[in-house]
């Protein structure tokens, strides 16, 4: 099947992720124009290696800096079509041990400052009635393992946002939803698989950068427009029995 | 420049209206039955067609009542409350609007183009 995309433009938050370096060039290949985001400079090294041609529009965003918001503001200004939501900050710690700065400072970068990017991304969109996000999630939203409960709250919590925007927008042609991913091999996902040898014991449960990259290209399909307003997983099979 | 014939050009473009039966006293709630999804498209509008920066709450005057609260609670005199937080609007308009606001909301068009005027006029001379 041959997917089609009334828009043009994306913006990839977290462009130089293992995600988001795969999904960009299965974007490309599309016809599509790709502003992938990076927060730190290994984030601008990979896009610049992986794709020379991106290097110059790629802009700093950094969601612990809300100042680094204004480095959006000529591409919202030329129009974005598409937003694809792959960025979090990690911080693994017990709750009752959580300090207090440390609850601040992270629900304010992964939910509040999300949210202020999300607000004038939307804004954007709705002066040109359309409009697609899509949320990368995690299965530890439903599903936290000990010491993810920052994360995992943070993740439903932003999860919220994109169901809400997407039925508070829908009728202006503003869509989205949040995609679920399980145990991945990139990022986090790679260091959990690589401690204790995991990776054996859990490889029919593995989803694969390609795969979650092609899930997001599908999601961002004029096929997939009515996937909106809700949260799907993607984790092959991995929540889905009682006991491991 | 007198920013009412873009705004009223906005209003019929959103609301599907005749600009003809737009004239700065219209009630955008009440008449126009301007919802809130209506109004977020009308102040993104101002802002890309206008050039000027829009502060939803107070371009929709949506804190009147809350302002209005407020004030009697700090034993603050309503009038001096909707100066202080919409300094833009003239005093026999802030009048009206008290006056008014028992039938619903007060919000005019003309209320957008005093906005749009202020917010004009400050960043020139800035």
């Amino acid at each position: 099947m041959m997917l089609d995309f009334r828009g043009k433009t994306v913006l990839v938050l977290g462009g130089g992720s293992s995600i988001g370096l795969a999904l960009t060039a299965l974007l490309l290949e599309e016809g599509l124009a790709v502003i992938p985001t990076h927060a730190s400079e290994a984030g601008k090294a990979a896009i610049s290696e992986r794709f020379p041609e991106l290097a110059r529009q790629s802009p700093w965003l950094d969601l612990n800096d809300k100042a680094s918001q204004t480095s959006l503001a000529p591409f919202l200004e030329t129009g974005v079509d598409y937003l694809v939501d792959l960025a979090h900050t990690d911080h693994e710690v017990l709750l009752a041990a959580a300090g207090e700065a440390d609850m601040d400072a992270y629900f304010q970068t992964n939910v509040t400052n999300r949210l202020l990017l999300l607000k004038t991304v939307t804004r954007s969109m709705l002066a040109r009635r359309f409009g697609r996000i899509v949320h990368l999630s995690s299965t530890a939203a439903a599903l936290p393992a000990p010491g993810q409960g920052f994360y995992g709250a943070a993740k439903r919590a932003v999860e919220g946002l994109y169901q809400s925007l997407a039925l508070e927008l829908g009728l202006r042609g503003i869509s989205g939803l949040s995609l679920r991913l399980g145990l991945v091999d990139a990022g986090r996902g790679e260091r959990f698989l690589d401690k204790e040898d995991r990776r054996q014991g859990l490889a029919q449960k593995i989803v694969t950068v390609d795969q979650a990259a092609g899930t997001i290209l599908f999601l961002l399909s004029d096929q997939a427009l009515a996937l909106t307003c809700t949260t799907i997983t993607m984790d092959a099979g991995l929540t889905a029995q009682k006991y491991a | 420049m007198n920013p009412f014939p873009t705004i009223c050009s906005i209003l019929a473009e959103i609301l599907d209206l005749d600009p003809a039966d737009i004239t700065p006293e219209t009630n955008i709630i009440r008449t126009l039955k301007a919802e809130s999804i209506d109004l977020l498209e009308i102040g993104i509008a101002m802002q890309h067609k206008l050039g000027i920066a829009v502060d939803d709450d107070l371009l929709f005057l949506k804190n009147v009542r809350i302002v209005l609260n407020r004030a009697a609670r700090d034993n603050i005199e309503a009038l001096s409350a909707l100066k202080s937080e919409y300094p833009y609007l003239s005093e026999p308009r802030l009048h009206e609007i008290l006056e008014g606001l028992s039938s619903g909301p007060v919000l005019q068009v003309r209320d957008l183009v005093a906005y749009a005027e202020a917010v004009t006029s400050a960043a020139a001379g800035s």
